[in-house]
């Protein structure tokens, strides 16, 4: 065991504020940010945590299994060596770029 | 000296006394500190006083306090959490984009209306996701990971905020059959019984993080991930176990995990010698076993430190532990206190390609 571990947290009422200030804010209220995950439409109602990938911000919606493969994915990067990330990341980059192919954000 | 000036200096020591004792116990104890401290935010939450103020801080303090104290109680038989404890940092409006994405953290949501503590729920989940095990995670299935996860995080629910525990199981447990994925259930359901002979903890996540230091190369081999279900039937075996019963295989001697379990128990042997065990130890286990647990009752804890000191020229003692288990008089259950002493072989195999048997640095 070596250090503590940080969980980051937006309070409801600073979230609106939080997401404007990393420039997402009009992305969520137009319907055009997406879970990661599942794709799902994201709204200020649905949407349970953010994180950045790849220089971008992803979105995550409140399903359950959604917050679990959020978990497995952080996990996964973390584990991972220098050569690892960065071809995890590029492979992310290829998803992005498909699925903006297919009308669709991130 | 003056009666008046003897009580105030007798009261000024005894205050000093009274105050040191209660900054030891601070220091020594901050997470229960953190539980008393969100017990205080709550109640001026209830009272109205500074809203959001009062529910940041009530939240931040229930969080790293159940957490904390579940990590510090379970530290020396969790060895896969690679951190000594969480803390919850706020994030505001004041974040800028570039200065988030280089800090490269999830931000959590935290609702103000949250009568089923699903904030609570949500980051205990992705802590123990992101925390635990990582390295092992690789190599596992995803089901297998899952089913970790969710058994970890309904120990600590279990332990920290019982009332959560039902409701994410329901949420987070049953899902996943929805989605198909049984084999998630299947392990969960494994794991509670591995639990209950006091084999989780100790043995199994053990096993797991000696994995995760192991293995390099193909991430998430098959060897590796049949290895993995072959080590939950194995330890659910052993955790089924009639007292007496001496049939039961007690090796696990495969590519990745090799270890043996040696039941310090037998009374009449333990009342002649602990000599019996480290000769079984020393000349009737395999040659490539690589760790070594030594599993008694709480009774047996002065033979069992005897027997790891004994074999200490061919072994490290890497963990000894106190745990309940329950054990099995044919039809009855008896929950009893057990000890267990984790050896580590002094010549075990360092490294293994996930891809091939043979390589071995």
């Amino acid at each position: 065991m070596t250090t503590k571990s940080i969980i980051s947290a937006v309070h409801d009422d600073d979230l609106v504020g939080f997401l404007d200030s990393l420039g997402v804010l009009s992305d969520v209220k137009r319907g055009d940010a997406r879970c990661k995950f599942c794709r799902q439409v994201i709204s200020l109602d649905n949407l349970v945590a953010v994180f950045p990938e790849s220089g971008d911000i992803k979105f995550v919606c409140d399903k359950p299994g959604c917050l679990a493969l959020l978990g497995e994915h952080r996990s996964e990067l973390r584990g991972m060596d220098k050569q690892g990330r960065d071809e995890r990341e590029a492979e992310s980059q290829g998803e992005v770029a498909r699925a903006k192919g297919h009308g669709t954000c991130t | 000296m003056a009666p008046a000036l003897s009580y105030l200096i007798t009261f000024l020591l005894g205050g000093s006394v009274t105050f040191a004792a209660v900054v030891v116990v601070i220091l020594k104890n901050p997470e229960k500190v953190e539980k008393w401290l969100a017990l205080l935010w709550k109640a001026l939450l209830n009272l109205h006083l500074g809203l959001r103020f009062a529910h940041k801080k009530y939240i931040q303090h229930d969080f790293q306090g159940s957490v904390n104290e579940f990590i510090k109680k379970h530290a020396k038989e969790m060895p896969g959490f690679q951190v000594k404890g969480v803390k919850l940092d706020w994030v505001d409006a004041e974040v800028k984009r570039q200065a988030f994405i280089e800090a490269d953290r999830v931000v959590v949501r935290v609702r103000r209306d949250d009568p089923r503590h699903e904030t609570f729920v949500k980051a205990v989940y992705l802590f123990v996701s992101t925390a635990l095990l990582y390295r092992a995670k690789r190599y596992i299935s995803p089901p297998q990971g899952r089913a970790i996860d969710l058994f970890v995080s309904a120990e600590i629910f279990k332990e920290q905020k019982p009332e959560v525990v039902d409701h994410f199981l329901e949420e987070y447990l049953h899902p996943h059959i929805d989605d198909g994925s049984e084999k998630v259930r299947q392990y969960f359901e494994n794991f509670d019984v591995i639990s209950k002979g006091g084999l989780f903890f100790p043995v199994f996540l053990q096993e797991m993080d000696y994995l995760g230091q192991k293995v390099f190369g193909d991430r998430k081999s098959q060897q590796i991930v049949s290895e993995v279900s072959a080590l939950v039937e194995f330890l659910k075996s052993l955790a089924l176990r009639q007292v007496g019963d001496e049939r039961t295989d007690l090796t696990f001697v495969q590519q990745y995990c090799r270890f043996a379990v040696v039941i310090v128990g037998k009374p009449i042997t333990l009342s002649r010698s602990i000599l019996p065990y480290v000769k079984f130890v020393r000349d009737g286990l395999e040659r490539n076993t690589e760790t070594v647990y030594l599993i008694g009752r709480s009774d047996n804890e002065k033979p069992i430190k005897e027997i790891c000191a004994a074999l200490s020229d061919i072994y490290d003692l890497v963990s000894e532990k106190r745990m309940s288990k329950v054990l099995l008089y044919g039809k009855e259950k008896r929950k009893v206190q057990g000890f267990v002493a984790v050896l580590r072989s002094k010549s075990r195999q360092l490294y293994a390609s996930s891809a091939s048997s043979s390589e071995t640095l």
